[in-house]
């Protein structure tokens, strides 16, 4: 390493790191000059024509080093998002900011009609904005009713709906959780559609909380429709994005599921070939699974049992990720697979002469699932 | 800025010159004469209201002729060896005084280990100032410099600022004659070369100069002798002295010469090629050309296990860093880059701070200078009112600050941290208060961009400091696996068969010469 060269690797060093800083905001504000958002829910009033937003902030006077942080609910409205962020200043001495909101909820009503892409515009713009932040969709009337906290809770709601909707995708895999930035470039692109969480309330207890409840369509940015927890786990089997997750069956007899399958790694390809001008898509899962329960008395040590719970598993599997397949195709006419991204990428002319009429293709294309489950452990104790 | 300051100095340096030459010593230029009378009488002027000087007359028994005096200063002297050897022969003797021989008398009639012969009153005064005994006879033109000095020293103790756990605990004292014996010692060959100066115009300061002949890079020694000669000074009371005088980078924070109070550092050091510059008076001995990584050695590093000691030389570079950086950078969170923190970092940090006056730029800079008056009042203090500066420390400032809301508990910490790392790396204690509060500054300005642009401006003075023409910090050419053994980890001893390239003439080691052979 010569003198010259060592000047130029600095230089470039040191240019690369000043970017980083460069990101952030130019003026000194102290930390006890601000609100800290932490979850943010947006509506829309008709009547008013108003976009009617609700913040929640960590509530910072009232807590004390022992007990946790609880949120409080800032309300704000405007006519544009910007509008109302501003307005809501005029509630409180301090600033609201924007650097670690977790989720953003959307009402359902304003997802479906006016569509998403409005709304995370603001956040992706803003200088200080989280793009990193999880958007969902509310499937109460409001949005603001997610976020609102409950009586006697120890923490923030928000913050809470941001772990459980990223657990889910480790443990149960009913919704998908997805980074705002990432919303943005898979919608702007190839007529896709994506899967957000849906989030409800629902009793739990004495108390009655938020909580994941599968997905949410979005097709184009706006909202279609939405799947049940379950219809969302195989809907991300098929496109390999399981992290963990459990299959049921009922083998030996029909009053309850016998056999639980804890699937710990999840692989799915698709590929399509065109005969006689149709197209055919074929989705090949894989999962590896262990059994962790078997209430119905299969020997697991026979081979040929084994076999028998695997392709048990498989058919099971088929037959769900088909009508994934087919509820997205005829009824919502969804492409939330990415079919047409694979033959863009495979093929740019053909998608091409086929884009634009995309929206009648993909209903009628031939889908053909193939799946493989694996018993890797039968969890046995003796 | 720095150029303007030399030349400063310069147009110093010459005024000075010129205050020197109008001081005249009055001695310099009178002889030594034949007649005891006068020389007597020049003693005496010479010696005027120093009632410390003693006279002693003597005469012989057996010749009246001879006639002759001593003169000494009390206390720094044997009296035992004045009396039983010096005085008794010259009284027992029996020299005429035309029949006078001061070689002969001085070879065979006294029985002192060292003596010399000096005609100039100006190294007759400068003699007995350092307390050997001046003999002048009737008859001889030349007056015998006699060795008798003897003083009370401080004993060979454990250097305070150089404690370690294992490997020798000598340290040296403020004699040049017995730190320079420590070190050869330890180093039983005539290789080991001493040469002595004297600096300063009128504490006339030995300076003994140390190197190994076969080790040693010439230019630099060269370069050394010239920039010790060249010095201009009234007095050298200790080594900073020369460390200012000497220094490549005069008006830098970091150093530009090594020091070490350890005479088995001294060796290493001379082992490894450098020059020990020894002063009198001073138990800090340097060593010059200086690398930057000497910052962040220690002598204990080679009498422990490598692995540990690699550990400990890792903790203390990261230590430099955290202890100029941690104010700097938690400023830059706390009031540009909030995003960074994460959100329950963030939420603890500013519920802390909800209910603080100050800003936290201003906080921050209260708390360091606050913890640098209690640093250096525990320094200065009398040790046993130690315990009263840990709780007006501990409790007053600390818990009873953040208990009434003036300080936020986050500070606390960072000052914490900045303040116990910056007692791992002592050497670096200048740089580190000016670059420390050089961030904070920056940052409190302009966020992390004005951190990047302050750490640039370090690691671009650090890499520009040389010592003696040797880059501090070698970022080109040299940089090989041989050349980074003792940098960031401490090998093997085994492994260390060469010495580090700039600083010798001869880069091998004994070691693999043994090896060769």
């Amino acid at each position: 390493m010569n003198k010259r060269s060592a000047r130029k690797a600095c230089f470039l060093l040191l240019s690369i790191i000043i970017c980083l800083y460069l990101t952030g905001c130019w003026n000194y504000r102290g930390l006890d000059q601000m609100n800290i958002v932490v979850g943010i829910a947006v509506d829309f009033n008709k009547a008013e024509n108003l976009y009617d937003l609700s913040f929640e902030v960590a509530s910072l006077a009232g807590a004390n080093k022992e007990s946790g942080i609880v949120g409080r609910i800032i309300n704000a409205q405007g006519k544009t998002i910007f509008d109302a962020i501003r307005n809501a200043k005029r509630k409180e001495a301090d600033k609201l900011f924007f650097g670690s909101p977790h989720v953003l909820v959307i009402n359902k009503y304003l997802a479906s009609e006016m569509g998403i892409l409005g709304v995370i515009d603001f956040f992706l713009r803003d200088g200080e904005g989280r793009e990193s932040m999880c958007v969902a969709i509310s499937q109460e009337e409001t949005a603001a009713i997610i976020i609102e906290s409950t009586e006697g809770a120890i923490e923030m709601v928000s913050v809470n709906l941001h772990e459980i909707m990223r657990e889910e995708k480790n443990i149960m895999g009913s919704a998908a959780q997805m980074e705002m930035y990432k919303i943005f470039s898979e919608l702007s692109s190839k007529k896709r559609s994506v899967l957000l969480p849906a989030l409800r309330k629902v009793k739990n207890g004495d108390s009655i909380v938020s909580e994941a409840n599968g997905s949410a369509i979005i097709k184009e940015d706006k909202l279609v429709g939405f799947l049940n927890p379950d219809q969302s786990k195989y809907a991300l089997m098929a496109q390999g994005e399981l992290k963990s997750s459990i299959i049921t069956l009922g083998l030996t007899h029909n009053l309850a599921n016998d056999i639980s399958l804890e699937i710990f790694k999840n692989k799915a390809k698709k590929s399509y070939k065109i005969e006689d001008g149709k197209i055919k898509v074929k989705i090949e899962v894989e999962n590896h699974v262990a059994v962790s329960e078997n209430q119905s008395f299969i020997n697991l040590k026979d081979e040929k049992e084994v076999e028998k719970v695997e392709k048990a598993a498989e058919e099971k599997i088929n037959k769900n990720i088909q009508s994934v397949v087919s509820t997205m195709q005829e009824r919502y006419n969804a492409d939330v697979f990415g079919f047409g991204e694979m033959i863009y990428k495979r093929d740019l002319k053909f998608w091409e002469e086929i884009s634009e009429r995309w929206d009648e293709i993909y209903p009628t294309l031939e889908v053909e699932v193939k799946s493989k489950v694996k018993i890797r452990n039968t969890a046995l104790i003796m | 800025m720095f150029k303007f300051l030399s030349k400063m100095r310069e147009k110093k340096e010459r005024e000075m010159e010129d205050t020197f030459s109008k001081f005249n010593d009055p001695f310099k230029e009178i002889k030594v004469s034949t007649l005891l009378e006068d020389n007597m009488d020049m003693c005496k002027k010479s010696f005027s209201d120093m009632d410390v000087i003693k006279f002693r007359e003597i005469k012989s028994q057996k010749e009246d002729s001879f006639k002759a005096f001593i003169v000494f200063c009390g206390g720094m002297v044997n009296t035992d060896t004045i009396g039983t050897n010096i005085i008794k022969p010259l009284i027992s003797c029996n020299f005429a005084k035309d029949n006078i021989d001061i070689d002969a008398i001085l070879k065979g009639t006294l029985q002192v280990v060292d003596f010399s012969t000096t005609d100039s009153f100006d190294k007759i005064v400068e003699s007995v100032m350092s307390g050997d005994t001046v003999l002048f006879i009737e008859g001889c033109f030349k007056a015998a410099v006699l060795y008798t000095k003897e003083y009370s020293l401080r004993a060979v103790e454990e250097p305070e600022n150089e404690k370690v756990i294992g490997g020798p605990r000598e340290g040296f004292n403020e004699s040049l004659a017995q730190n320079l014996t420590q070190v050869i010692r330890r180093a039983r060959t005539n290789e080991l070369k001493t040469k002595i100066l004297t600096i300063g115009r009128r504490t006339k300061t030995e300076v003994c100069v140390c190197y190994f002949d076969s080790l040693v890079d010439k230019d630099i020694l060269k370069d050394l002798l010239i920039r010790l000669n060249s010095i201009e000074i009234d007095a050298i009371l200790d080594a900073n002295y020369i460390t200012e005088l000497i220094g490549d980078h005069r008006y830098s924070h970091f150093r530009t010469t090594g020091y070490s109070e350890r005479p088995d550092a001294i060796v290493a050091k001379l082992l490894e090629g450098r020059i020990a510059i020894f002063i009198d008076g001073s138990p800090m001995v340097l060593t010059i050309p200086y690398l930057f990584i000497e910052n962040f050695q220690s002598s204990e590093d080679y009498y422990f296990n490598f692995y540990y000691s690699t550990f400990a030389r890792l903790l203390r570079i990261a230590a430099f860093f955290l202890t100029i950086m941690v104010p700097a950078i938690y400023i830059a969170t706390e009031a540009f880059h909030q995003e960074m923190l994460p959100l329950q970092l963030l939420i603890r940090m500013a519920q802390e701070r909800q209910s603080v006056p100050l800003p936290a730029a201003i906080e921050t800079v209260i708390m360091l200078i606050v913890f640098d008056v209690l640093r250096e009042t525990g320094v200065r203090m009398p040790s046993n009112i130690g315990q009263t500066l840990g709780i007006v420390g501990a409790l007053v400032i600390g818990d009873a600050a953040v208990q009434a809301s003036l300080i936020a508990a986050p500070m606390i910490i960072v000052v914490g941290v900045t303040g116990i790392t910056s007692l791992l790396v002592p050497r670096l204690n200048s740089p580190i208060i000016f670059w420390r509060f050089f961030l904070l500054f920056l940052s409190a300005t302009f966020g992390f961009f004005g951190f990047t642009i302050g750490t640039s401006l370090l690691f671009i003075h650090i890499s520009n400091l040389t010592s003696f023409g040797v880059e501090q910090i070698c970022l080109d050419a040299n940089f090989s696996l041989r050349n980074i053994k003792d940098i960031f980890v401490r090998a093997p001893i085994n492994l260390m068969v060469n010495r580090p390239d700039s600083l010798t003439s001869n880069a091998t080691r004994q070691l693999e010469e043994n090896v060769n052979e």
